[in-house]
């Protein structure tokens, strides 16, 4: 079996098909996981009673667990429990009816929301307090303040977390295929076994992957560079 | 005797040193003043080769290092004739004030471990130190800190001690505790260069007073002399003006 | 989909699968300390700025970090023994596990040779300034001055690889390495207690991490003794890479 550079560029156009697959479980992972982890953040930084335990575990078991077990967890463990609720409440609606597909956008929102929070969490943190104090003394109220003064400055600061966070996203939506759901990994592994041209296909797969991931890291550095002009200079 | 000959130095295109010639006798206490970008830390930093010169000659007694031919061996000679007291203090973040001031003695002169002790001990005392042996620098203020760094120079037994503005980055409080050290280590025959803002320091410790602008020594000579009867007008401007700003900060 | 939830099976399973645990943290163990090795070669013609091998160094850090660990695995598992048959080398009878080892060596590799350069980047230079102040040479003032802060300055983002490679070697079972994973896919296709199964496993990996940041965070308490405030404050998280996936230590709660 000899390399075949060819089939390397077929496989490439094979997998494009599988693209927006992979891009919008990454997307809306991250959009879901967004949401949630803005959630999560605000419980831990408010100290909101015994919620904020409750996220601050939810945190560190998802962090302390492969993003392959939450995969699991709910795609063998959430239909069980829908059939169980439906069964106790004599409906005709079962799991099968839906789609594999929200299974692994649901687990993998649950990952990035984790991540997520602590990224956003760290982020408000990191932002002095005299900006907060400032900003009240003239006058602003907490919304206002959080919104207008903490959060563009949180956002700048964070960029470089939120960008490692959509890749770690990205690359981890590879793990879909391990339910069947069809995105660039799964695809490469169809194409690969199909011609029994296993390394090239999964060059090909390497060489989407990694396009992406640059584009991704070359966008959000245009971005910081446009965003963090307050910043410039300084000793640092 | 530490002498300086013809020492020139560009970052990019930029000349800071434009040939300096300068000699120090042994015992002497040099003192360069020079407004701020005049070129006087490079020069410092010269000596020592942490720049390393474009052109020019340094040598400490008999051992001449010419830039253009220097080697990775004489520069380490180099260093090892002189010490260093930098501007933020750089103590070795990650070890206590004694072993800050043992490092060089154990690794550089390869002293014995009890022996290199002693000296620290010795040294760290002098300069006020003898209970903070065991702190880190991060436990210590500025001016402490800085003092563990003379020690630390001291302790080396150097032909010659550099001193790059060392109280300019403390608190105005803690310059004092700091001058007082140097000035009483000048007082026993060590010879030193320091670069300072420090005009009344100059006047009062130094043997010899070096004004440096624009990367040329504009005058030198003894304190009273360049301080009481400056001969060039660049000089009557720069006492002026720093004369000025000790009064506004008074 | 597998029988009724029974919690008892999740018991049952958790000696069961700890029987692997060893291979897992065999995997992590033997990769981390491989890839440091890699990490350093890595690094190395970045810091010393060396032409060429520069270039290299960059590309492959880019490649590993650009691209998902379950393809390296795939791409070394059916790539390197064809590119190794060009050379007439023969690879058929090694374990799929030592792939397995390899892949997670280079992987890290590429993260911990970033670690290492931002370390180093971080060591301010007059510490080096003042070890050549004092007579010493390029080397003593490295291992001596440099490396040690490096290290601690590095131990955060060191653990989060480790533990991101822990986490990691779930994956191996895609290519049937035997490890705890692939132990749980033999367990849940037996019994067909798949829920319990994964229940089971995550808990150990729960733990391991665990345990795992707790003995990190010691060791930076430990190497981080000459300075208290500095383990703690967001300012320094800035400095490091953004490595990995979001790593961020506890540290952050004082800002």
């Amino acid at each position: 079996m000899k390399l075949d550079p060819g089939f390397i560029w077929t496989s490439f156009v094979a997998l494009l098909s599988a693209l927006p697959m992979t891009l919008f479980i990454t997307v809306v992972s991250v959009g879901v996981g967004f949401v949630i982890g803005s959630i999560i953040a605000l419980l831990r930084i408010y100290k909101i009673p015994v919620l904020q335990h409750i996220a601050a575990f939810y945190v560190t078991f998802i962090r302390g667990t492969p993003m392959l077990m939450h995969l699991f967890l709910i795609y063998f463990g959430l239909p069980a429990l829908i059939d169980a609720i439906s069964g106790a409440f004599g409906w005709t609606f079962t799991s099968a009816s839906i789609p594999i597909l929200v299974f692994v956008l649901i687990s993998f929102s649950i990952t990035a929301g984790a991540y997520l929070s602590e990224v956003i969490r760290s982020g408000i943190l990191a932002v002095d307090k005299g900006q907060l104090e400032a900003a009240y003394a003239i006058g602003m109220k907490t919304p206002q303040a959080l919104w207008r003064i903490v959060l563009p400055q949180a956002f700048a600061v964070s960029l470089p977390n939120l960008s490692n966070s959509l890749i770690g996203m990205l690359h981890g939506s590879s793990l879909a295929f391990t339910v069947t759901a069809v995105e660039i990994f799964a695809k490469a592994n169809i194409v690969a076994t199909t011609n029994w041209k296993y390394f090239e296909a999964f060059i090909a797969a390497a060489l989407l992957y990694w396009g992406i991931t640059v584009l991704i890291e070359k966008g959000v550095s245009i971005l910081e560079k446009r965003i963090n002009v307050y910043n410039r200079g300084g000793v640092a | 005797m530490i002498k300086l000959t013809g020492i020139k130095k560009s970052f990019g295109k930029q000349e800071v040193l434009k040939g300096i010639d300068l000699t120090v006798e042994q015992g002497d206490v040099v003192a360069i003043l020079g407004p701020s970008g005049s070129g006087k830390t490079t020069l410092l930093r010269c000596i020592n080769y942490l720049e390393r010169p474009n052109d020019g000659e340094v040598a400490i007694h008999q051992f001449k290092v010419d830039c253009k031919r220097a080697s990775k061996q004489d520069i380490h000679t180099l260093r090892q004739k002189t010490a260093m007291v930098f501007q933020n203090y750089n103590l070795f973040k990650h070890k206590t004030a004694l072993e800050n001031v043992m490092e060089g003695l154990v690794i550089v002169q390869k002293l014995p471990k009890q022996k290199a002790r002693e000296l620290a001990v010795q040294a760290l005392e002098k300069v006020g130190l003898g209970n903070k042996l065991n702190e880190y620098p991060s436990r210590l203020s500025g001016g402490q800190q800085q003092r563990v760094g003379i020690a630390r120079a001291l302790a080396l037994n150097p032909e010659i001690i550099l001193f790059d503005e060392p109280t300019s980055a403390l608190d105005p409080e803690l310059v004092g505790e700091v001058l007082a050290v140097i000035r009483k280590i000048a007082g026993e025959g060590i010879t030193m260069i320091i670069v300072t803002h420090e005009m009344a320091f100059a006047r009062d410790v130094a043997s010899h007073v070096v004004f440096m602008d624009d990367g040329v020594v504009v005058e030198e000579g003894p304190p009273h002399q360049l301080f009481g009867t400056p001969k060039e007008e660049r000089t009557r401007q720069f006492l002026k003006r720093s004369i000025q700003e000790w009064s506004y900060s008074i | 989909m597998g029988r009724r939830f029974e919690f008892v099976y999740i018991l049952d399973f958790i000696p069961k699968l700890l029987g692997y645990l060893q291979i897992t943290l065999f995997i992590v163990a033997a990769s981390v300390v491989l890839g440091l090795v890699v990490g350093l070669i890595v690094a190395l013609p970045r810091m010393y700025n060396i032409p060429v091998l520069k270039r290299l160094s960059v590309i492959y850090v880019s490649f590993f970090r650009g691209t998902p660990i379950l393809i390296q695995l795939f791409l070394i598992y059916y790539g390197l023994p064809e590119l190794l048959k060009g050379i007439s080398i023969d690879v058929s009878k090694v374990p799929v596990l030592a792939f397995v080892i390899f892949t997670y060596a280079l992987h890290s590799g590429a993260f911990i040779s970033e670690a290492i350069r931002a370390a180093v980047g971080a060591v301010d230079r007059g510490q080096v300034e003042a070890a050549y102040a004092i007579g010493m040479s390029g080397f003593e003032a490295f291992t001596r001055i440099v490396l040690p802060q490096a290290v601690a300055i590095s131990l955060p983002v060191f653990a989060n690889v480790v533990i991101a490679n822990l986490k990691d070697t779930s994956l191996a079972f895609t290519l049937g390495a035997m490890e705890m994973t692939g132990k749980s896919q033999t367990l849940g296709l037996t019994t067909q207690h798949f829920i319990e199964v994964y229940i089971s496993l995550s808990l150990i990996y729960f733990v391991v991490s665990v345990i795992l940041e707790r003995l990190f965070q010691l060791a930076e308490r430990r190497m981080l003794r000459y300075q208290p405030e500095l383990a703690s404050t967001p300012s320094r998280k800035r400095q490091l890479p953004r490595l990995l996936l979001p790593q961020f230590k506890k540290g952050g709660e004082q800002a």
